[in-house]
């Protein structure tokens, strides 16, 4: 299965591995400096996301409203509109996706979803290795698992109390 | 009139080990929390002293760091430990740190907060940190560009920043 050979890429010699020959060293790096900035885009952002070319930046602030800036091009792409501010955000693909202060998980794009499984805050976001996993942690002290390529929220536990709620116990993680 | 709402322990920030199978929860309370991906299982947990602001995994998969809201020093934990010994290193960045980011090599810690960007680096043949740059750019996030040659960031007001 696909899965398998996710964890063998995931895991295989991890400690031995390589730094990559074009990899920037610290005589590079040492030299940043700032070589672009975007007008003010979304007052009150607090993440960012870029996409796995390196181009693409996911923003967005407290008003909801998050964006697609292109790095190349130094402008906006694309907008989207959400409810409550926007606490984070990850790529899942090419589709955005956010969370925001409203509780709500939106994935923006061909195959939009919304998932509203938290009972206040949003917190925070975080995609796992293989792409396909979506984490959101909340206020209301839980953690939840989607199945992106589903559009499911699988899972839902209570940190405190390790109380879970399955969504779907025919899905279960692969992981 | 004032109740103790001391209980109040929601969880602020969310990261996946590199390998995919433990996923950690930070919360208010201070406590990083890793769980198993497939059972949900808590599997260790780690003691950072503040609420939990942001954590994130070194793709060296037995490292991770977190930063307490507020602080000016991130904390470096060994997942193979535990209590204080899992501290494997504090580092003191000299500002307010509010995002950090490991580069996929492990060898780069970016840092941002609103005094500005650091980036710290660890040499895996030496064992030992130093610091790289800093620079006057205050951010509220930041995130590594491809192969390590650029930094973007973003501040309050929606600025996105590109360093290289």
């Amino acid at each position: 299965m696909i899965q398998s050979l996710t964890i063998y890429r995931l895991t295989k010699s991890r400690k031995k591995r390589p730094i990559p020959k074009d990899w920037a060293t610290s005589e590079v790096i040492e030299k940043f400096g700032v070589a672009s900035a975007s007008e003010p885009l979304y007052p009150g952002s607090s993440s960012i996301a870029l996409d796995e070319a390196g181009q693409l930046v996911i923003v967005g602030g407290s008003d909801g409203v998050a964006g697609v800036y292109s790095i190349p091009d130094n402008k906006l792409q694309q907008s989207f509109k959400a409810v409550g501010a926007i606490t984070d955000s990850v790529w899942y693909g090419n589709q955005p996706v956010v969370s925001t202060s409203a509780g709500t998980v939106k994935v923006f794009g061909e195959q939009e979803a919304t998932f509203t499984s938290h009972a206040g805050n949003a917190n925070a976001l975080a995609l796992h290795p293989s792409g396909e996993i979506l984490a959101s942690v909340g206020v209301d002290k839980s953690f939840v698992f989607y199945d992106l390529p589903g559009g499911k929220a699988v899972t839902q536990i209570y940190a405190d109390s390790g109380m879970i709620k399955h969504f779907r116990i025919d899905h279960a993680i692969p992981y | 009139m004032q109740y103790l709402t001391n209980t109040n322990i929601e969880l602020t920030a969310a990261s996946f080990h590199p390998d995919g199978h433990l996923f950690a929860a930070g919360g208010e309370d201070g406590q990083i929390k890793l769980f198993h991906v497939k059972t949900g299982e808590n599997a260790a947990n780690f003691d950072l002293g503040g609420p939990v602001q942001d954590l994130t995994f070194s793709e060296n998969g037995i490292w991770f760091a977190a930063v307490a809201k507020g602080s000016t020093s991130i904390t470096i934990f060994d997942l193979r430990k535990e209590g204080k010994a899992a501290e494997a290193k504090v580092l003191e960045i000299g500002g307010q740190v509010d995002s950090i980011r490991w580069d996929y090599t492990g060898q780069y810690l970016a840092a941002s907060g609103p005094g500005g960007l650091t980036i710290s680096q660890y040499t895996k043949s030496s064992k030992s940190w130093s610091d790289v740059i800093s620079l006057a750019v205050p951010a509220t996030a930041v995130a590594w560009g491809p192969q390590a040659s650029s930094l973007i960031s973003v501040n309050s007001e929606g600025v996105v920043t590109v360093l290289r």
